[in-house]
């Protein structure tokens, strides 16, 4: 299921980011939602009980640095509301520098964690999301992290 | 049958029903102080909210004396609450489904309040899944023993009814028109106190049934929000819980 999952990343992603192939393997019982259901992403998959994992790829043809990317989200999230946990280096299972960024957000009195793994491969930016309600995404949080280094 | 002969027996009836109430109403006391001083302990503080009554089937009577079966007491439970919401529409709104989920309703909603009634033996659990609906900055619980003032009511209703089935069998042996309208009189004023005992005994039942309680909400205040920066990517726009849940409703 997870080799499946991962291979037909493969081949959308091939379609839809012409020469640059991405990918990112899954945690363990998470299942890749239908084409249909991709949107912006090039992965998306959920767990039983709603927390998902995505992935996106986007433009950086002015070669925007890492530690810009990393600046400009944290920004985007704190302006949203969303209040910083951690931040920490990383690297991927390929070798690239990344950050791994880790954040809060109540809503209706319920805690939510929303975790990024950041990522700057030549003329692209990769972006590994995690999220859901923070009692659901904890148990799976080493899994998870896992699962978003493995982006290339 | 003479008349004052009618009347003596009227106050007579009126009398023996006053004496008997009261001669089974220190019955009552005399058990409670008995079980009290049996038991060796204080006066047996009012149970935990949510949670039947203590179980006093076992205590032992004084010597010569039969175990009456113990009714659990009688309690009236409220709480009274503020809650720290961002929408207080909506936190009034999920307040009222939780208080039906539980078996109860709503009494009384504002756009900035609400009072719902819940049964009883739900209370602990309302008043935990408040907590889930926003913060609480304050709270009050009250537990309010009134095993006393019921069994007191239900007393005097048993006696009143007692006392009525007698003065409508006396008039029945009325022997004149001014003899049946002084008994009549007092047949009336006997059931207009039946009635009232009777509204009281269902508005404390009720009480005791269900807790009643008071929600106040107030809104987080947010912080004002500085001139934001918004750079020339919209991707960055579509990060979020909100973009990526969207599939799974968040």
């Amino acid at each position: 299921m997870h080799r499946t999952a991962v291979a037909v990343v493969l081949v959308a992603a091939m379609g839809l980011a012409g020469c640059a192939i991405h990918s990112m393997g899954l945690p363990p019982d998470f299942v890749g939602v239908e084409k249909s259901y991709l949107g912006s992403y090039l992965v998306r998959a959920v767990s039983a009980d709603g927390v998902m994992v995505a992935l996106r790829a986007e433009p950086n043809p002015e070669r925007g640095t890492l530690v810009f990317w990393t600046a400009a989200i944290t920004n985007q999230m704190a302006g949203q509301g969303y209040k910083a946990v951690k931040s920490e280096d990383v690297t991927s299972d390929t070798g690239e520098a990344g950050r791994l960024l880790t954040f809060s957000m109540q809503k209706q009195g319920v805690t939510f964690s929303y975790i990024l793994a950041v990522f700057v491969k030549g003329n692209d930016i990769l972006i590994a999301e995690a999220g859901g309600k923070a009692e659901a995404v904890e148990p799976k949080l080493a899994e998870i992290k896992k699962a978003l280094l493995t982006s290339k | 049958m003479p008349k004052h002969v009618i009347l003596l027996f009227v106050a007579a009836v009126v009398a023996v029903a006053g004496c008997a109430e009261e001669t089974r109403y220190n019955a009552v006391l005399l058990r409670n102080r008995e079980m009290e001083k049996a038991a060796s302990r204080p006066a047996e503080p009012a149970p935990t909210p949510g949670k039947p009554a203590p179980d006093l089937t076992l205590f032992k009577a004084p010597a010569g004396q039969s175990v009456a079966a113990v009714e659990p007491r009688k309690v009236v439970y409220t709480g009274s609450f503020t809650l720290l919401v961002a929408d207080m529409k909506a936190a009034a709104e999920r307040t009222l489904r939780m208080a039906e989920q539980m078996g109860g309703y709503m009494q009384h909603m504002t756009d900035s309040s609400i009072v719902i009634r819940v049964p009883a033996a739900r209370f602990d659990e309302t008043v935990a899944g408040l907590g889930n609906i926003g913060t609480v900055t304050d709270k009050e619980v009250k537990a309010q023993d009134v095993t006393e003032e019921y069994e007191d009511l239900a007393i005097r209703l048993k006696n009143a009814k007692a006392l009525q089935e007698r003065l409508v069998a006396l008039l029945a042996k009325a022997e004149n028109v001014k003899d049946a309208i002084e008994v009549e009189r007092e047949v009336n004023r006997v059931r207009t106190e039946i009635e009232k005992l009777e509204g009281q005994m269902n508005r404390l039942s009720g009480q005791i049934a269900y807790a009643t309680l008071s929600v106040r909400f107030t809104q987080t205040r947010e912080a004002p929000r500085e001139l934001k920066v918004s750079l020339p990517f919209p991707w960055l726009r579509e990060l979020g819980l909100e973009h990526l849940l969207s599939i799974v409703g968040m």
